[in-house]
């Protein structure tokens, strides 16, 4: 007897993911948001080059937002390489394991969660020699996989329960075809809200960690220009108004995503 | 409740691992730094152990006899080998001195002389009565004759308490001759410093301890509490890093050695029985913590209850009236506080104040990016919740904001709850970014010290008191959602099997 497979076609698939886009980019908040995450990539990239054809060079308003620009997206870049397979291995580990292999995941994820920011950034810079980026990317991406593997065991566990998960198994489909057709999509889609979030926390703490004058000082980032404008050095209006702008972008579309995830027309007073 | 009591169960061992990893990390971090606390010969010491087990630990006897080989045979070490002998003093007389007879005519030579500062040390004689080797041999084995019975621990203990009963030259020159063999006891009649006598006794026995370490100075019978108090705090961690050094393992002794003689069981030692160590500064951490620990807490407080409150509360009606100009305004509000990094936002509010004022500036600067955050959350949950059938069974039924408001109020509460205890860490950080802005003397200054210092002992208790502190706050957490609710307890108890 050949066992049953409720796989949802390509096409199929793609009409959702098209379908989830759009809801998600619906309101012009979400699509201005989406715009200027654009620009700030695009800053990144070709920002540095910019900022030193300009006349006063990366020391000008414009120099530090272009520099800072890569300097954030490193960050960000290595936040979201880190934290978002991690978190999310973990978290359908320990989603979709027995009570042991949970409760030992959920405790690690516990312990690995203890520690504040603030204290890891200057421990794991006088432990590990490595460039402030990928220090500040490390001690960033530990707390945002736990929140990640937070959100993804959760939606793997309530998955796990659901009716067409049971009925996809009474009809034969093998715990993997159900865990690759089912589980994971509806997993996946956490991440990016988890991800939004990441790199508005990245940013924030980025500036928190040079004002606080651990792991070392960088003039090129954001934060470090802030951080050396609140101690009495020169305004830095430009890097403040693109970091509050990036993680403001980030904010909303991190809420648009999560709009996205529930269909469901809103149905409360207006 | 079931789940609960579990959880608890687990944070015994939890911390447990916290404390190994963040030790780990710490000493890691240590190693590459050149500067020592106040104690830099007990630090060394302390640095040479291993991490967490140590095999064969060593003791007086295992001490003196591999130095006095290392002296005997005036190889490479020998210099380094005779330092050791003469700190470990009296305590190895009754290693050595009997064994004398059985090394070479040279080696014999070699270690009377290199034991001839203790002689001295311990007043038994001057420089100029002792000629030669054959003269230093012929003096240790003239002294062992003479008083090696009085290298016994019940001679030493009526030679302590004498002493601590009553100063006189006499008492004094009777420990004097013993030298370091009566330390262990010297140390244990120190006790506990709460009265005037306790001070006279403390500078009677001090009288005798100091010319054996530079950790344990003379302390005048009538010096205030507090110093005393301090004095013997850092003899303590002196005698608590290099004790068995004097002293001799057997039985039991040895096998708690395995553990205790470590740097971990060190610091785990200071911790549980010295109010969580002391800091590289000499004060006690546990001090420390309740000292500047209040306003820290009045911070991070401020931020979960004032800030969290708010902000669910806000979110809630801000979901409720999307189209309403509460709802329009406070996503965009909420964002644009959220968005300001916390540093720019406790300068800003912060620096306009003046004096006391700073106190309820730092506290708004607290409390506005929880609520911000915590907005959001709930007022996205409010309108998950509001797309619900029981919220389409309401509206069918007429119901208005208020009633919606209250309504939900018990489901969409879970997202203040459920970041109660993982937000934790975060606003501690951002209780830090404050205490800055405002120049509030709380943990954050003594702790971005005490990273500085490399304070392993601050860093380590912080780090505990923290994970505690988390670790209540998440169980308190989880404990109130299932309370709120009924779907998660019955997921919680349901959980077993794996995903099928």
């Amino acid at each position: 007897m050949s066992a049953a497979r409720p796989l949802p076609s390509n096409r199929a698939r793609t009409r959702r993911t098209s379908g989830f886009a759009r809801r998600a980019l619906a309101r012009p908040a979400a699509r201005l948001a989406l715009a200027l995450l654009t620009v700030w990539i695009v800053a990144a990239a070709i920002g540095p080059r910019l900022a030193t054809l300009q006349r006063d060079g990366a020391s000008s308003s414009l120099g530090l937002v272009l520099l800072g620009a890569r300097d954030s997206a490193v960050i960000v870049g290595i936040v979201l390489a880190l934290a978002l397979p991690g978190g999310f291995a973990v978290g359908v580990l320990a989603g979709a394991g027995g009570r042991g292999r949970d409760t030992l995941l959920a405790r690690g994820l516990e312990v690995a969660s203890f520690w504040p920011t603030v204290l890891l950034v200057p421990i794991l810079t006088s432990t590990l020699s490595l460039p402030r980026p990928l220090l500040l990317g490390l001690a960033v991406a530990l707390g945002e996989s736990l929140r990640t593997a937070r959100m993804v065991r959760g939606e793997v566990q309530r998955q796990r329960f659901a009716p067409y998960v049971v009925a996809a198994r009474a009809l034969g489909a093998s715990r993997i075809d159900v865990f690759r057709a089912h589980v994971v999509p509806h997993a996946t889609t956490p991440i990016l809200v988890a991800a939004a979030f990441a790199g508005a926390t990245t940013i924030a703490t980025d500036t928190a960690i040079s004002f606080l004058g651990l792991a070392g000082g960088a003039p090129t980032s954001w934060g470090g220009a802030l951080a050396s404008s609140l101690a009495g050095g020169p305004p830095a209006i430009g890097p403040l108004v693109a970091a509050v702008a990036t993680t403001a972008a980030f904010y909303v579309l991190a809420g648009a995503l999560a709009d996205a995830i529930d269909p469901r027309p809103f149905l409360g007073p207006r | 409740m079931r789940h609960a009591i579990g959880r608890i169960l687990w944070l015994g061992p939890s911390l447990a691992l916290v404390t190994v990893i963040a030790f780990v990390l710490l000493v890691a971090a240590q190693s590459g730094s050149a500067g020592l606390g106040t104690d830099v010969m007990a630090e060394r010491h302390l640095r040479e152990l291993p991490l967490f087990l140590n095999p064969s630990p060593e003791d007086v006897q295992s001490l003196s006899e591999k130095t006095v080989r290392l002296v005997a045979q005036d190889g490479p070490d020998a210099a380094r080998a005779t330092m050791t002998l003469q700190r470990l003093g009296g305590a190895a007389l009754p290693h050595v001195l009997p064994k004398l007879v059985a090394l070479s005519p040279e080696g014999r030579a070699r270690v009377a002389q290199a034991l001839m500062p203790i002689a001295h040390r311990m007043g038994l004689t001057g420089e100029e009565d002792v000629r030669g080797a054959d003269g230093a041999i012929l003096f240790w084995q003239r002294f062992w004759e003479d008083r090696g019975l009085d290298f016994r621990p019940a001679v030493v203990r009526r030679a302590v308490r004498r002493a601590a009963l009553e100063a006189s030259a006499s008492r004094r020159e009777e420990l004097r001759e013993l030298d370091t063999y009566a330390l262990p006891e010297l140390m244990e009649s120190l006790g506990d410093v709460h009265t005037r006598e306790d001070v006279a006794r403390i500078a009677r026995l001090s009288a005798s301890l100091a010319p054996l370490s530079a950790s344990c100075p003379v302390i005048a019978v009538d010096a205030p509490l507090e110093v005393a108090r301090g004095e013997v705090a850092r003899c303590r961690r002196w005698w608590s890093a290099t004790g068995t050094d004097f002293v001799v393992l057997d039985g039991p002794s040895r096998i708690a050695a395995m553990v205790s003689e470590t740097q971990y069981g060190k610091w785990l030692a200071d911790a549980a029985w010295g109010g969580l160590g002391t800091t590289t500064e000499g004060t006690s951490v546990l001090t420390e913590l309740d000292r500047r620990g209040r306003s820290t807490l009045l911070l991070v407080a401020a931020g979960m209850l004032g800030g969290y409150g708010a902000g669910a509360l806000l979110g809630l009606l801000a979901g409720v009236r999307r189209q309403h100009l509460l709802g329009l305004l406070t996503t965009p509000l909420a964002i644009a506080i959220a968005a300001t990094p916390p540093a720019v936002l406790s300068v800003f509010i912060v620096g306009t104040q003046e004096g006391s004022g700073n106190t309820i500036a730092a506290v708004v600067a607290m409390v506005l990016p929880g609520l911000a955050l915590i907005s959001r959350h709930e007022r996205a949950l409010t309108r998950a919740a509001l797309r619900e059938e029981p919220a389409r069974t309401l509206v069918a039924f007429g119901a208005g904001t208020l009633g919606m408001a209250r309504g939900h109020l018990r489901n969409s509460t879970t997202a203040a709850l459920a970041l109660l205890g993982s937000d934790l860490p975060v606003l501690l950080t951002v209780s830090f970014v404050v205490e800055r802005a405002a120049g509030i003397d709380g943990l954050g200054a003594f702790t971005l010290a005490a990273v500085e210092r490399r304070d392993l002992a601050w860093l380590m208790a912080l780090g505990l008191v923290v994970s505690l502190t988390v670790g209540v706050a998440q169980i308190l957490s989880d404990a109130l959602l299932a309370a709120l609710d009924p779907r998660l307890s019955a997921a919680l108890s349901a959980r077993g099997a794996g995903f099928e």
